[in-house]
């Protein structure tokens, strides 16, 4: 069984792509949805990508990224760290 | 706040340091700026930092204290870097770095006496020691 993953920016120190705290995007299986109007850095996504999978399937609780769930985008000094959670509500 | 000794940090290292489950880690988190800051960039709070040997020795200390469990020092130790440009780690980032990571850690070395970084690690269940000195 699959979720939907919702991924959400949990911090930014030096914002230079635009992202803000609280911007997120959704993936179930191979859709992505992002809400209505809003951007997202493709290089931030595309640190995420390599455990979208991992994570919409189901995880021993002490997998590090049931601990862990945290990815940061490879800039140093953007410091963008993006928060990945399962959902069960409607998509954006 | 005393100012620690060798031996009394490895007396500390040995009182707080049980590694289990998750808990593994040994926080050292310390203002020192790197070796070609100058006083001018470092600013008021360089009078808080300790020489950068205290720090190594404290690093040391932290090493032997993982490998005496059978850990591996390079997973089990974070030391927590300043923000690029920035001269010192700062407060906040311990802060946030403990409110995500903490619960993987289970002794914080610091000498940011910072009393919302010392309440973090505290949060957090990680004994927490601020260093003030070390007499060798």
């Amino acid at each position: 069984m699959t979720s939907r993953v919702r991924v959400t920016v949990d911090r930014v120190d030096q914002p230079h792509c635009g992202m803000k705290v609280g911007d997120s995007f959704d993936v179930d299986g191979s859709n992505l949805t992002m809400p209505t109007g809003s951007s997202f850095c493709i290089y931030a996504m595309a640190a995420v990508f390599p455990v979208l999978a991992m994570k919409m399937g189901e995880l021993d609780p002490g997998d590090w990224l049931e601990r862990k769930p945290y990815i940061a985008c490879p800039d140093p000094t953007e410091n963008v760290v993006m928060r990945l959670e399962r959902v069960v509500e409607p998509a954006v | 706040m005393a100012t620690l000794t060798y031996s009394s940090l490895a007396e500390f290292l040995d009182a707080e340091y049980h590694p289990a489950g998750h808990r593994l880690g040994i926080l050292v988190a310390a203002l020192t700026p790197p070796p070609n800051a100058t006083v001018a960039r470092c600013g008021a709070q360089i009078a808080t930092a300790l020489p950068s040997g205290v720090w190594r020795r404290v690093v040391e200390a932290a090493v032997a204290a993982i490998e005496a469990h059978g850990l591996v020092a390079a997973r089990r130790l974070c030391q927590l870097q300043s923000r690029p440009g920035d001269a010192q780690v700062r407060g906040s980032d311990v802060v946030d770095f403990l409110a995500h990571y903490g619960h993987e850690y289970s002794v914080v070395l610091t000498d940011i006496d910072v009393p919302e970084a010392l309440a973090a690690a505290d949060a957090a269940g990680c004994a927490v020691h601020v260093v003030t000195g070390l007499d060798l």
